[in-house]
């Protein structure tokens, strides 16, 4: 069984491989291919002639369509994204800098929503049709019919401007960082606050986190409620889990033992997928907390016309997105060897 | 190859039961019903709105400077904009831009996909391989974001817009045409009509393509909500329709702006948002819900 697992891997990496491929070729064609002007989307908002004319040259717009695509994917294989016409740094480093911070985010509200959804859903399946599992699906449905980027908005005008207690944005206050400055080691704030034994930072950057992840977790707990219920259902029918029940074992231990067990493949997909929601929800989540992450950048990239750093960061998404997809595969394959088959 | 007369009755009949026991589901359910008159709701704002908006001209754009950003009150329900302009009769004209857009998208994604999903999984080898890796790579991206991508590069516009969702959507029908077509491909009936010499190209269109109709119209429900949500989306990065068109993300986009001393400017637009999209999300899985034989076994002894 071994051996089919890791053929399996190999075989679904080989896949990833090709999947990257692709996102950058639909990345050249959106970039070189489609009817515009590249090259004057390329040097940002009101270009003059001369300046659309060198960036023409530069970026070999004046080329036959395979040697720019030569150029590119070579410019993409040394890490060269170009260099954003906003912040004048490298897109590449930008998007470095960013990207913890987004992780950090992306983390706090897929833990919120994976939490929540499980228990959610695990109760709507054993309270079937009763009050309990009406409320549960509910606000599963409740979460994902909310406009993201409107919750955001929301809980920002109940909780910060109306009843004061969470912030209205960043990622922590410019008090704290001045009187206990936090020391960067991993670039994630809750960690290295607890590195550097520094608790008034780790406090402040939860306190910092709260409103943003929570509005970032309503899609992803909604679906997770959605698949959890609906397998746990089909799950809850089989023999051995009614055994159970009529052994008297504890509820609790057949719910969250034996049968969320049985369900965990889909379980996993329910993760996975709502890892991705909440990695494009950030978008606009990051923009309306004025959150420091690769959402921010890439929105601000697109308000200000901003092309390379936009392109730049579509692709490092997109290519961190596969990757994700590839570990929830091979994640799944060793909790059900199965689906190597 | 006529079947015999009882035979088809009793086909029908038991069709006919079917149809009734779906039915009967539907109507009993206080959820699948809400979301219907949800979307009856917002469909008829849709078609009469310009005899019920009470400020019509505003609507479309007219500015009434003497009353910016009035509090929502007896005259103006919803309060008005930046530029004094009635929000609710700007809502009432958004619903037919919402439900034009995510129709727009949702339909011709359905019909690009189905056709595609059903080739590749009817003739399978070479042909559906090539057709479903090509499928896989718009897949690969995470929703949403080729779509701004593609509409940044063709500039902010409600029909540009619906172009990139269109180009972000359809592979999801493909995929779902593909399995479809796949368990459908060798059943006896597909077999006999190649057995007796019907063209492949009729057999995908009469055979094919309905089966894999059922899952795909379900998805659509859905999907006609989330459609809204990724072009109000697009609209709040000023990657949809332009102003002064009243589109609802647009104007939760704009309201961003003033909606910590005025509430009412964003807060309406995106309600509206929500419910519409609710009413989908509500039909949507209370169908699902009536034709999966696992998830209603029990309601239906």
């Amino acid at each position: 069984m071994a051996r089919g697992i890791g053929q399996y891997i190999v075989r679904r990496a080989a896949h990833a491989l090709v999947v990257v491929l692709g996102v950058v070729i639909i990345t050249f064609i959106v970039s070189h291919v489609i009817p515009g002007n590249p090259a004057a989307l390329w040097v940002g908002a009101h270009p003059t002639a001369e300046q659309i004319h060198r960036a023409t040259e530069e970026l070999g717009f004046n080329q036959p369509i395979q040697v720019q695509f030569y150029i590119y994917i070579t410019n993409l294989l040394r890490g060269d994204l170009g260099v954003s016409i906003r912040t004048h740094d490298t897109v590449l480093s930008d998007v470095a800098a960013g990207l913890t911070a987004t992780l950090e985010l992306i983390i706090s509200a897929f833990i919120i929503a994976v939490a929540a959804g499980v228990l959610v859903g695990v109760l709507s399946a054993s309270h079937r049709d009763r009050v309990p599992d009406h409320t549960g699906r509910l606000a599963a449905i409740f979460g994902v019919s909310m406009p993201p980027f409107w919750l955001a908005m929301i809980l920002q005008i109940v909780f910060s401007q109306t009843l004061r207690v969470f912030p209205l944005g960043s990622r922590m206050s410019t008090d704290i960082s001045i009187m206990y400055p936090l020391k960067t080691i991993t670039g994630f704030n809750l960690i290295d606050s607890v590195l550097t034994l520094n608790f008034a930072a780790f406090g402040d950057s939860l306190w910092h986190l709260a409103l943003p992840s929570l509005a970032l977790a309503a899609y992803p707990f909604g679906l997770t409620v959605r698949m959890i219920r609906t397998m746990m259902i089909e799950v809850l029918q089989e023999n051995y889990i009614r055994s159970g029940f009529a052994w008297g074992l504890p509820h609790q231990l057949i719910l969250f033992r034996y049968a969320l067990k049985n369900a965990i493949s889909s379980t996993v997909i329910a993760l996975g997928m709502s890892f991705a929601y909440t990695l494009t929800g950030a978008f606009l989540d990051e923009l309306i907390f004025v959150w420091p992450g690769l959402g921010t950048y890439t929105a601000l990239a697109i308000l200000a016309l901003d092309y390379p750093a936009m392109m730049g960061s579509v692709i490092i998404v997109a290519i961190f997105y596969v990757i994700i997809n590839l570990l929830v595969d091979i994640f799944q394959a060793f909790l059900d060897p199965r689906v190597t088959l | 190859m006529t079947e015999p007369i009882s035979d088809i009755v009793v086909q029908e009949q038991q069709r006919f039961r079917e149809w009734r026991v779906f039915l009967k589901l539907m109507l009993k359910n206080p959820l699948s019903l809400t979301g219907t008159a949800i979307i009856i709701f917002f469909i008829a704002l849709a078609i009469v709105g310009p005899f019920v908006a009470p400020y019509p001209r505003q609507a479309e754009g007219v500015p009434d400077i003497a009353n910016q950003l009035r509090p929502p009150d007896w005259e103006h329900w919803f309060g008005t904009d930046e530029l004094g302009r009635d929000l609710l009769s700007r809502i009432i004209f958004g619903a037919r831009i919402s439900l034009t857009t995510s129709a727009a998208v949702v339909s011709v994604a359905i019909i690009l996909g189905m056709p595609l999903g059903a080739i590749a999984g009817y003739y399978g080898e070479r042909l559906g391989a090539v057709i479903m890796r090509i499928t896989d790579m718009f897949l690969a991206f995470p929703p949403l974001l080729l779509a701004l991508a593609v509409a940044a590069t063709l500039g902010g516009s409600l029909v540009n817009a619906i172009l990139a969702l269109i180009i972000t959507w359809w592979p999801w029908y493909t995929r779902l045409a593909y399995g479809q077509a796949l368990a459908t491909k060798n059943l006896p009936y597909v077999d006999s009509a190649r057995a007796i010499g019907v063209g492949d190209a009729r057999i995908i269109a009469r055979h094919i393509l309905p089966a894999t109709l059922a899952p795909i119209l379900i998805q659509a429900t859905l999907d006609l909500g989330s459609a809204i949500i990724a072009a109000a989306g697009l609209s709040f990065l000023g990657l949809g329709a332009q102003p002064p068109t009243p589109d609802w993300g647009l104007m939760v986009n704009t309201g961003k702006t003033f909606f910590l001393q005025h509430w009412w400017y964003a807060t309406f637009p995106g309600l509206a948002i929500l419910v519409l999209v609710l009413g989908f999300n509500l039909l949507g899985d209370a169908i699902r819900e009536a034709v999966d034989p696992k998830l209603s076994r029990r309601r239906l002894i």
